[in-house]
């Protein structure tokens, strides 16, 4: 799939304008950096339902407003979106109809 | 098989903690060294074996220290709330002297003990055998 590489300075813009939020050297920490991936979710959700038709318990790799490639494992699409796109956020996601939360018995997490 | 034995005075008071490290996940530091860019120094951590956690999860902050930017998001479910969203990172953790490497994609979430930055959840467990051995306050992880 024919993709191109986009600029660092745009991500780093998008760090920049996450005023408000926890920082550390001006990158965005803890549940809020979550928030620096609005655009990929919304990108997801928005192919969430003919996703889960073609391609459902494979990994799919989003950048802004693209869906860049499906892959049939994490660790690849993790490795592809860094070979793209550099240190940058993007969304690696299992296409699945419900997502399942992680569980945490204990009190150590502050949430 | 890498394994390594831990002894932790007063395991049942201190749960089963380790010193460990946190460094930047393989795919990265081979996009930034084909780059010529510096790879972030490993971070080190006490971390506690949570045989109660799905997921491993790691102290806010540590991302940053590593250079991470979000790659994933994931909700968390506690004893006191429901579906929190939450952003993941792609990480390596070293442990065992460095015998034992896990590649996995970390959670980032203020963790309440001071003195832990790491909690190993089941996603790194499923890649070994936890054992545990309280009388003598040993345990092992064989991966």
């Amino acid at each position: 799939m024919a993709t191109k590489m986009l600029s660092l300075a745009d991500d780093r813009g998008r760090l920049q304008s996450a005023g408000g939020r926890k920082t550390l050297g001006g990158i965005v920490m803890g549940c809020a950096a979550m928030q620096l991936l609005e655009a990929e979710l919304k990108t997801y959700e928005d192919h969430r339902l003919e996703l889960l038709k073609s391609d459902e318990g494979k990994w799919v790799l989003v950048h802004k407003g693209r869906l860049v490639a499906v892959f049939d494992t994490q660790a690849d699409a993790i490795r592809a979106g860094y070979k793209e796109f550099g240190n940058v956020p993007f969304l690696v996601k299992q296409v699945v109809t419900v997502e399942v939360p992680q569980n945490f018995v204990s009190n150590h997490l502050a949430l | 098989m890498p394994s390594f034995t831990y002894s932790v005075p007063a395991l049942q008071a201190s749960g089963p903690i380790l010193q460990a490290n946190l460094a930047v996940s393989t795919p990265l530091e081979e996009v930034l060294r084909d780059g010529g860019q510096s790879v972030p120094a490993p971070v080190a951590v006490t971390a506690l074996v949570d045989t109660g956690a799905s997921g491993t999860v790691v102290q806010e902050g540590i991302a940053a220290r590593l250079g991470l930017l979000p790659i994933g998001t994931t909700l968390i479910t506690t004893p006191s709330s429901t579906n929190v969203p939450c952003a993941m990172y792609a990480m390596r953790l070293i442990f065992g002297e460095g015998r034992i490497v896990v590649e996995g994609t970390f959670i980032e979430a203020p963790l309440q003990q001071q003195n832990i930055q790491c909690l190993i959840g089941r996603d790194v467990l499923v890649h070994g055998v936890l054992v545990y051995i309280g009388y003598i306050n040993q345990f092992t992880f064989t991966v």
